[in-house]
């Protein structure tokens, strides 16, 4: 859940470079990914001062109060021809977070307090029920949830790298964390509305993820949402 | 009580010897065949030795507990706190009294792990959600599948799908065998955690001994102390061990110091009312008599004392001295030549030990260890302390000089001359002091019906500051982690055992449902019995013919494989093996031949509606030391107020006989409405009462009944007046220094002794007004 919880939040981050990533086809992409991989090993033997600043400068710029965006979620197996394929809707709240996923399949999960809440009785009416429970996690939400939205990324979990192309690749170093993922990828295009983040799981299964932020401010109706008790 | 008169002092001296040595001896063998061992164990200070079933296996698993403790290593820089945790390592691995330290962990249950621990039987474990998503005509079982399909950074489906296509198995292992917290685990195993900019790596040991065992506590503390620390490197640590050392370290200061300001007191007081060292000599050596044969009875029925027993037997100093103050103010006025000097006060000091003992015997009938311990304490104290005047004080009488000057005779009965004629204003206008003392009783009854009493046993101790502040930031660094209350579980075979928790968790679940608690660690959620497996391997195998997976299948395509339906199933022995088993194994227990397994819980919000919807099982008992303890504590409130009557009683009796009913009544009614009064007053300061306010009445009852017997036996006089005050001002110093004791328990023990002595000395004087026998006695 943990896993989540880090993708969720690397989706909301600003943007700041154009990046054409989640239009190339998935075979151009793990080559993309191998290029810039190799890129990355060779700007990691730049002096510290080279690299941080800009990460840094990125990562400030992480900080967000508050937003609603649209989500394309396509999940792709090796055991399958075809993507699993979900949309829904995307809110943050100063440290809160809700991840809906609207079709085929309605479920939902709010992200508060260094916990992660999912709705019990999932009905396709989105407030018809108000029952959520908590998901037990291996390891400590909070702290991402903390790090992403303050910039403060928790570096004993993850190696933290920005690539040439302005994207910003996490790698896990926690234990739990690094079985079940390989490598995160959060691209920010030049359209202040758009992201795209990748996801590679151990098995090299790959998730896409295209976000459009539709607005940057939230309606009384959605901040109560976020109220789940 | 004839050999206490008949015998030359010499042959009292040496009757004193002969058992003195005897019980040295005695004493000796105890200790080397049975050594006594101190503990500071607040909670179980409190609790009753319960003779059932449960008692030993609860004895086993709380040992268990206690003696962890925790270090959280912190630095800047993640690889600085990790090194610094290699160091504080390999030192604690080199301490004594450490059996086990652990940082960096091994075999921790990854996915890979876990999936290889159902091998063979992954088509028979369902979650209470699949199993309803296939049982509800309102659920679809393709919602949940689809969400499986879809979670984000999921690889639990591609790792068992080729096991089990109906993604059961996928949605069993979507969960934590852990409670959720703040740490993370770094690539080479160290639990980490970030608070506050700084990287911190738990390190956690167990000790050899219980954390209640202070003659290890100390040492353990003391190797802790002198560690070598990295610089900068912050390092936080918490346990019970902790608590029980500071304890004892408080405890122990308490005694040097209220126990040495209580001697100082009696003893100034001593030398000041007889000007002769050899009346402080041998009051010092009375009450160090009476200490020895304090722990010689400690020894005998305890093999484990509680240090606050100890802290609360400095009262012996005081009552102890009230059997110097009788007998040097006799030897005073009594000649040297005379062979049986303490002839007239020997029925007095007799009777007087007999009544506290009485009270105090009443105390061992209250189910609670420390009370047990402070009564046998004092009551063999004061044995040794009366064997000692009678047999002792007669030859120290002939060879050293009891007779005071006559300057100081004039200058300390100035004194005793005051109060004394304060006492005879008393007598003159006895009749209203009594309407006065009725008047303060029935307002003291009034306001003690609207005082409300508290049964919190953690308000009876004071946690010391940094220790409490020191296990809330632990607490926040940690985030959630097991509460003290468990579930525990019993049947005569593990099949049967696990059946009893699955009944169980069909009502956690529901009440986890209603947030009653946030999460719970169970075995059987994990491993489901032969019957539960039976059931859920059915439950798929029907659901497949029903072809509720025919959207799933559609998916899938040709990588899904129908259900089998199973002959083997997954037992504990082999489960327990395990890397997911291993995880458990401390949950589950045999003792006897029986099976025991634990529930344990997290962030429990409601713990009255968790107790009363657990109480519905058989077989199960839920364990909440604090609110048992709680309920145990209004019972004993209870008895002690009883046993409080019926020491009155007793004493009523007793006094009936030698007195009259009429003295014998004012002489136990004094005492007994000293208590109320004192009580309410208590009340007023405190704002509530506890168990040890109510305990304070029979210390009350035990010197009032003392004062009672003396003027009922002697009559009003100056010397009466001397020595009852000499006994009240001893006990008040060493009340008044117990109400400054720390221990909320031990200052409001004292609070009330002290008021409740300050009452009863005022009015004692009155019993020579009222008519009874022994009157032609008492005025001579």
């Amino acid at each position: 859940m943990m896993k989540i919880v880090t993708i969720l939040c690397l989706l909301f981050l600003s943007p700041s470079s154009m990046h054409v990533y989640a239009d190339t086809p998935l075979d151009e992409k793990n080559d993309v990914e191998q290029e810039k991989n190799r890129s990355n090993n060779s700007a990691s033997q730049n002096t510290p001062a080279q690299n941080n600043l800009p990460l840094e400068d990125f990562l400030t710029k992480l900080k967000i109060e508050q937003g609603i965006a649209n989500f394309t979620q396509k999940k792709h197996f090796t055991f399958l021809n075809n993507p699993i394929v979900s949309k829904g809707i995307l809110k943050v709240h100063q440290t809160r977070v809700i991840w809906q996923v609207n079709t085929p399949v309605f479920s939902k999960l709010v992200i508060f307090g260094g916990q992660v809440w999912q709705q019990m009785d999932q009905g396709n009416n989105l407030h018809s029920s108000n029952d959520f429970q908590k998901v037990a996690s291996h390891a400590s939400v909070e702290t991402l949830i903390r790090a992403v939205f303050t910039g403060e990324i928790n570096r004993a979990q993850w190696n933290i790298t920005l690539d040439d192309e302005q994207c910003l690749q996490l790698s896990p170093t926690d234990l739990i964390l690094s079985q079940a993922i390989n490598k995160i990828t959060v691209c920010v295009p030049k359209s202040p509305t758009q992201r795209f983040v990748t996801l590679t799981d151990a098995q090299r299964n790959l998730t896409e993820i295209e976000l459009n932020i539709t607005s940057n401010q939230l309606l009384d109706e959605d901040i109560r949402e976020f109220n789940i008790h | 009580m004839k050999i206490f008169v008949n015998l030359t002092s010499i042959n009292k001296l040496y009757l004193w010897l002969v058992q003195c040595l005897l019980l040295v001896l005695f004493l000796v063998f105890v200790v080397i065949e049975k050594p006594i061992s101190f503990n500071s164990n607040l909670t179980s200070l409190f609790s009753v030795e319960h003779d059932n079933q449960w008692q030993e296996i609860q004895t086993k698993i709380e040992s268990n507990l206690n003696n962890s403790l925790l270090y959280l290593v912190g630095h800047q820089k993640q690889d600085d706190a990790i090194n610094a945790t290699k160091n504080l390592v390999t030192q604690l691995n080199k301490m004594s009294g450490i059996s086990t330290v652990s940082a960096q962990l091994k075999n921790i249950p990854n996915q890979q792990s876990m999936i290889d621990s159902y091998a063979g039987f992954e088509q028979q474990l369902l979650t209470p959600t699949y199993k309803e998503s296939l049982t509800s005509e309102q659920k679809n079982i393709f919602d949940l599948q689809f969400q499986l399909l879809n979670q984000l950074g999921d690889s639990l489906v591609t790792k068992t799908i080729n096991k089990d296509s109906t993604l059961a198995f996928a949605d069993f292992l979507n969960r934590s065998p852990f409670p959720s917290s703040k740490l993370t685990i770094t690539t080479d195993g160290y639990l980490a955690l970030n608070y506050q900019n700084k990287h911190y790596i738990l390190v956690t040991m167990k000790t050899t001994e219980g954390a209640f065992n202070l003659n290890t506590a100390k040492g353990i503390v003391t190797q802790l102390d002198h560690l070598k620390k990295e610089p900068n490197v912050d390092y936080i640590r918490t346990g019970a061990l902790f608590y029980s050392f500071e304890a004892s370290e408080q405890a122990k200061k308490e005694m040097q110091w209220l126990g040495g300001l209580s001697i100082l007191a009696t003893l100034l007081l001593i030398y000041f009312a007889y000007r002769r060292v050899i009346t402080v000599a041998c009051t010092v050596f009375l009450i160090s008599i009476s200490i020895i044969y304090g722990f010689l009875g400690l020894h005998l029925f305890f093999d484990e004392v509680n240090i606050l027993s100890i802290v609360f037997a400095i009262t012996l100093i005081g009552i102890a001295a009230d059997y110097s103050f009788h007998s040097l103010t006799e030897l005073q006025n009594i000649s040297s030549t005379n062979t049986t000097p303490l002839k007239s006060i020997t029925s007095s000091l007799i009777l007087t030990f007999l009544t506290t003992a009485l009270g105090y015997l009443l105390l061992v009938i209250v189910p609670i260890v420390i009370f047990k311990q402070i009564a046998v304490f004092t009551i063999f104290g004061l044995l040794g302390a009366l064997l000692t005047v009678l047999l002792v004080f007669p030859y120290l009488h002939q060879k050293f000089n009891f007779q005071n000057t006559v300057a100081n005779i004039t200058n300390n009965s100035s004194i005793f001359r005051l109060i004394n004629k304060n006492h005879k204003k008393i007598l003159k206008h006895w009749q209203n002091y009594i309407y006065l003392l009725v008047m303060l009783l029935a307002l003291s009854i009034t306001a003690l019906t609207q005082i409300p009493f508290s049964d919190n046993a953690k308000s009876f101790y004071q946690v010391p500051q940094h220790l409490f502040e020191n296990e809330s930031k632990v607490k926040n660094m940690l985030g959630q982690k097991l509460d003290n209350q468990y579930l525990l579980l019993q049947a005569n075979t593990p099949q049967a055992l696990l059946e009893n928790e699955e009944a169980a968790i069909d009502l956690l679940n529901n009440m986890q449902a209603n947030h009653v608690f946030s999460n719970y660690q169970a075995v059987a959620s994990w491993l489901p019995s032969i019957k539960q497996q039976q059931h859920n391997n059915q439950l798929l195998v029907t659901a497949t013919a029903q072809g509720q997976f025919s959207s799933l299948k559609e998916i899938l395509g040709s990588t899904y494989l129908d259900v089998k339906p199973t002959q083997q199933y997954l037992l504990p022995k082999q489960w327990f093996d395990s890397t997911l088993g291993k995880v458990f194994k401390p949950l589950w227990l045999e003792d006897n031949g029986k099976y025991y397994s634990l529930v344990k819980f997290s962030g429990i919000n409601d713990v009255n509606t968790l107790a009363r919807e657990l109480s519905v099982l058989e077989n199960s008992i839920f364990v909440d030391k604090l609110a048992d303890t709680e309920k145990e504590l209004a019972t004993f409130r209870l008895v002690l107020a009883v046993i409080f009557i019926a020491a009155c009683l007793a004493g009523l009796i007793v006094f009936y006989f030698r007195y009259g009913l009429k003295k014998a009544s004012y002489g136990v009614a004094v005492p007994a409405s000293a208590f109320a009064i004192a009580l309410a007053l208590s009340a007023i300061f405190q704002g509530n009462l506890t168990l040890f306010n109510l305990a304070a009445g029979l210390v009350i009852l035990a010197l009032g009944l003392d004062y009672s017997i003396f003027y009922a036996e002697h009559g009003f006089s100056i010397a009466i007046t001397k020595t009852t005050l000499m006994s009240a001002l001893s006990s008040i110093f060493v009340f008044a220094v117990l109400s400054f004791s720390s221990t909320p328990a031990i200052a409001s023990f004292g609070q009330t002794v002290f008021l409740g002595i300050v009452i009863t000395f005022l009015f004692a004087p009155i019993i020579t007004k009222i008519s009874g026998k022994r009157e032609q006695h008492a005025s001579e």
